[in-house]
């Protein structure tokens, strides 16, 4: 089933390549072959090799842990990016991992030391040593 | 032999003060990571990268540090495997094979000690070929042509299709993404965007290390969470020690490893998961005779050399051709690319110092490897052993 499934997303994102490579145009041909070849080719491949997936699917056994926790991480670690420059790259990196060791069993309190420790840390390591800017957020710092 | 020259000029370059503090430093981090289950040397390369040019390294010494870091991880990773059964990368899958039930019937030392020797015969050996095969190599790269490059990475990929027995359908499917991922971005010939849906972040491409620490490190971040990974904890045992005999039987297990290993290291796209499993399956179908899986010993020395010999054997084509032979290998090429250096053909001409003093340092780094691994074996032993949410945590960072 999860091959089948698997197969039909393969065979779609296939079909997408093909279909946005016709888009390319090139006003002058300088190169002899062009953008469009290549990407059809390989989205070529995709669509043949998702049918076969989907007509002869392979066993797959599917085991779950404690989903909900790896969902937390993941969504928190989707929701990261888009707070890094409203709130500043301390206080979102400080939440990401607050959820993420509440997710990995830890008490709240502990949780919450370690993972402003870990932001300020990363910010001093990255920001200041590294010479890498990082969002400040609106209180500046 | 030019080589013999060559490979003296590099130990002159390997063996300042600075150049053998760094490559101790790789290696002892390199086992290190190897050792904890999550970071796996990709990740780490890629976050020291940063780090070697902040500290204003000199380029040979920045590849020192990293390339010890590389092939340093294969001897660490081993640890976690046969005593936890949790394999630290995907290369490490078949040393659980036959090193945790040895471990388990008590003999995780002679365990422990034979993937040992395993990992310095491999890696040693590896490093002796690359030194006699890099410039050859080179020569050959000079004439090659577009059309040359495109027929080896085809060739790569049809391997790496029917090595991946009974899967070779998902495997294409994978390398198709992957060239997909890959064109995403302003096309070379042309100039025309592909891909890119009109955002500006795309034009220049993904950039290969986000999307391998988005790929590996968030993957295991979320198989940790799920609490998949859970290992019974085995003791190093006080079974019998490896016995003289036990290292004669595996010698040619060994040498089988070695060469497979290398071969299929130096192949690009092929790294050191392809390599392991090839070299486990090769000594089964050679040698079971009903004991593999159960603790043969040569089920543990196999995979654990040619692991090794991949690591290194997939730094030639990196250097000769500008081919990167493995995931972390292709961050690498990134370090190279931040010190304005272009590996390739004209690497072993342009910066012989640089080419050759790595090669040197991954002599010494092979000899320090064991030296350091014999002590600190117990203590990695014991820190693995040690509750997981403090495990986890430092693999989360």
């Amino acid at each position: 089933m999860i091959d089948r499934l698997v197969g039909l997303i393969c065979a779609l994102i296939g079909a997408g390549a093909i279909w946005h490579a016709q888009t390319l145009h090139v006003p002058f041909a300088a190169d002899p072959v062009g953008p469009r070849v290549f990407p059809t080719i390989i989205g070529g491949v995709l669509i043949l090799g998702g049918f076969i997936l989907m007509l002869r699917p392979g066993p797959v056994t599917m085991e779950f842990g404690t989903w909900p926790r790896a969902l937390a991480v993941l969504v928190a670690s989707l929701i990261y990016p888009l707070l890094l420059l409203p709130i500043g790259f301390i206080a979102a990196t400080a939440l990401l991992c607050f959820v993420a060791a509440l997710a990995f069993h830890a008490r709240p309190l502990p949780a919450a030391v370690s993972a402003v420790t870990t932001a300020v840390v990363f910010f001093v390591l990255l920001d200041k040593m590294l010479d890498l800017p990082l969002p400040r957020g609106p209180l500046g710092i | 032999m030019d080589a013999f020259a060559a490979l003296l000029t590099g130990f002159q370059v390997a063996l300042t003060p600075l150049n053998l503090t760094v490559a101790f430093a790789g290696v002892a981090l390199g086992t290190a990571i190897g050792a904890l289950p999550g970071i796996g040397p990709i990740n780490a390369v890629a976050l020291l990268l940063p780090l070697c040019f902040a500290l204003k390294l000199p380029p040979e010494t920045a590849l020192i540090l990293l390339a010890g870091l590389y092939y340093g991880s294969g001897y660490g990773g081993r640890i976690s495997s046969i005593l936890l059964n949790i394999p630290g990368d995907p290369g490490l899958v078949m040393t659980t094979l036959d090193g945790y039930p040895l471990a388990k019937s008590g003999r995780g030392a002679a365990a422990l000690a034979i993937s040992g020797i395993g990992s310095f015969v491999g890696g040693t050996s590896a490093v002796i070929l690359m030194t006699f095969l890099a410039v050859p190599l080179t020569r050959l790269a000079l004439s090659f042509g577009p059309a040359d490059y495109v027929a080896l990475m085809v060739l790569s990929f049809a391997l790496l299709g029917t090595m991946s027995e009974g899967k070779a359908v998902k495997t294409w499917i994978a390398v198709a993404l992957g060239l997909l991922l890959a064109m995403v971005g302003i096309d070379g010939g042309t100039g025309v965007e592909r891909f890119t849906f009109g955002s500006l972040e795309l034009l220049g491409g993904i950039d290969f290390t986000s999307l391998t620490i988005g790929l590996f490190a968030v993957a295991e971040i979320l198989f940790l969470a799920e609490g998949m990974i859970s290992g019974v904890v085995s003791r190093t045992g006080n079974g019998a020690r490896l016995t003289f005999r036990e290292i004669v039987y595996c010698i040619p297990a060994m040498l089988r490893a070695t060469g497979l290993g290398f071969f299929l290291g130096v192949l690009p796209g092929t790294g050191a998961s392809v390599a392991s499993a090839m070299a486990y399956t090769a000594e089964k179908r050679i040698s079971d005779k009903g004991t593999f899986g159960k603790g043969d010993m040569r089920g543990l020395a196999a995979p654990e050399t040619a692991d090794n010999a991949a690591q290194t054997g997939s730094m030639v084509p990196m250097l000769a051709l500008g081919i990167p032979g493995s995931g972390t290998t292709a961050v690498m090429l990134g370090a190279f690319m931040m010190y304005s250096i272009t590996p390739g053909p004209l690497l072993f001409t342009q910066r012989p110092e640089g080419a050759w003093g790595l090669i040197a340092s991954m002599y010494i780094g092979n000899l320090m490897l064991p030296v350091l691994n014999l002590p600190l074996g117990g203590l990695f032993a014991r820190l693995l052993t040690g509750s997981t949410p403090s495990r986890t945590r430092l693999s989360y960072c």
